[in-house]
């Protein structure tokens, strides 16, 4: 079962729009949501949550109509925003006073529990907490209501690699008990590597594609060789080729035919950021919605 | 939960209510020896209580825009989001009348208010805030909070001539259009009737108009894209 159904998702600004957005969060599975600055994620995900109303489109959550069960769906889901979510002249006991009455199994066993674990005191103000005891606080909310559905918005981004790491530990331990969904969003993509199941990928309001990352990472391969070996039929199964004066490095879907084209090419595995910036630019053609927002330009997907 | 809605908006400006506090005491005691003694006290602890808190509350909102955001992620309803604006508002006005009559006790020469008189408050309140709320919603607090001083001040001006019986008046004076002159009628109406029909003219008057101006802003901000 889908926990997150996004069908066909338009919304369109000045400058930017979200074209036919569609995605599925399984039920017991993380999935990253990746994309470059810009790309969408923020908007999808705001849409997701009723703070931006979509043009078109249909969202559901635990098979539900979002927009329809709205009180019903929030209160089984757990939110996470990037920096700037609080009254940060309010102490943190204070601001869990004004959340907590909204959510219907709001736990204060757990709040604490999960304050003790941060080390967090209730009494501080918000204002002295640094970025990642905000983000711990954050967390320590989303997961004290017996939140099924984690949607988080780049959660991870300007936190030292210690307090990432003990984020995605919390991630794996949330996981644990089964039945329950991650969307977590970022350009951050070495915290993927370690935690996420399925990947989905948004570049300039279209998704670009949405796959296990197992199979994404065994369908990638990074490739290096000399550039005088670059030659007519050899460049196109590349996706993405930077060359330098020692070389080049190129990403490419067909290892093997490289392989026998390039013997002695270096080829190894990719990293989700890999996967990102090959796919950059290459969204996948899709009807688009709105109006007047049609691009000419002929995208191509490998 | 509008009721934890609220408890936010008091925390976020809990440092002016001593001075709101203060302010509400003392103004009403320094005009017992004016010939503006009695409702005109009240009126303005109404006005610039209630003002004050709008202002102050519409800053923070406008201070923390993610906030907002958080709250409406959470199970709170836009709906209810609104809703405790104009609760917070009426709060006050509450407040500001148990204040004066408490005052008013302890000190006679204050002079009471008269259910009339508060009925009276209570509609210039839903007048001013059934206006300027829509707008807040609609434009953003940034935009409006100068209008919202015109507003306030200038219906609150009105106040006194209408406690010493000019308003009719000055609105018949004024009565050249038929929408001028059909409020004129209705307040005509309502002052001619009753005691106790006259209150309850006022009072149906007054959430007549909060009804419209809270549907109105409920349908702005449900259609508003948060931060």
């Amino acid at each position: 079962m889908d926990v997150l159904q996004v069908q066909g998702l338009c919304k369109s600004y000045d400058k930017f729009a979200l074209r036919d957005v569609t995605f599925s969060v399984p039920e017991g599975c993380i999935a990253g949501f990746i994309g470059a600055n810009g790309a969408g994620k923020t908007t999808t995900l705001r849409s997701v949550l009723g703070l931006a109303r979509p043009s078109a489109g249909r969202i559901r959550l635990f098979g539900m109509d979002a927009e329809k069960n709205e009180k019903e769906i929030k209160d089984r889901i757990g939110v996470v925003f990037d920096d700037g979510q609080f009254y940060t002249e309010l102490t943190l006991k204070e601001m869990k006073n004004v959340l907590s009455p909204a959510y219907s199994s709001w736990s204060e066993q757990d709040f604490s529990r999960w304050m003790d674990r941060f080390e967090l005191s209730q009494r501080q103000k918000i204002s002295s907490l640094s970025r990642g005891m905000r983000m711990k606080f954050a967390l320590a909310l989303a997961l004290s209501h017996k939140a099924e559905f984690l949607l988080m918005d780049e959660p991870t981004s300007g936190l030292d690699p210690q307090i990432r790491n003990e984020f995605l530990d919390v991630l794996a331990g949330y996981m644990e008990h089964g039945g329950r969904g991650v969307l977590f969003s970022t350009h951050i993509t070495s915290d993927l590597d370690k935690v996420a199941d399925t990947l989905i990928m948004i570049d300039r309001g279209r998704i670009v594609f949405q796959e296990d990352k197992d199979v994404l990472m065994e369908s990638y391969r990074s490739v290096r060789g000399d550039t005088a070996a670059l030659n007519e039929e050899i460049r196109p199964l590349f996706m993405k080729i930077t060359e330098g004066s020692f070389g080049f490095t190129g990403i490419t879907k067909e290892a093997e035919r490289v392989r026998r084209l390039m013997p002695g090419a270096l080829i190894e595995k990719v990293s989700v950021e890999d996967i990102m910036l090959a796919n950059l630019g290459k969204e996948a053609p899709q009807p688009v919605c709105g109006h007047g927002q049609e691009e000419k330009e002929e995208t191509i997907y490998d | 939960m509008i009721k934890s809605l609220v408890k936010k908006d008091l925390l976020l400006i809990r440092r002016y209510i001593w001075l709101l506090l203060a302010f509400d005491i003392v103004i009403p005691v320094s005009f017992s020896n004016t010939p503006y003694v009695g409702p005109l006290g009240f009126f303005i602890i109404t006005s610039v209580t209630s003002y004050i808190i709008l202002i102050t509350s519409g800053t923070k909102e406008m201070q923390y825009p993610k906030a907002a955001s958080l709250l409406c992620a959470a199970p709170y309803s836009r709906r209810q989001m609104v809703l405790s604006k104009y609760v917070i508002v009426f709060a006050a006005y509450v407040f500001c009348c148990l204040v004066f009559e408490a005052e008013s006790l302890i000190w006679p020469r204050i002079g009471g208010l008269s259910v009339r008189q508060a009925a009276q408050g209570f509609l210039i309140l839903a007048l001013v805030v059934g206006i300027s709320m829509p707008l807040q919603f609609r434009y953003g607090f940034e935009k409006i909070r100068y209008l919202m001083f015109v507003v306030y001040f200038v219906s609150y001006c009105v106040l006194p001539m209408a406690a010493r019986g000019e308003l009719g008046a000055a609105i018949e004076k004024a009565a050249r259009l038929p929408f001028v002159r059909f409020i004129a009628e209705t307040a005509g109406r309502i002052a001619g009737a009753g005691p106790v029909a006259a209150v309850l003219g006022i009072l149906v008057l007054s959430f007549l108009i909060l009804t419209v101006s809270v549907t109105l802003s409920m349908r702005i901000y449900d259609r508003l894209d948060l931060a």
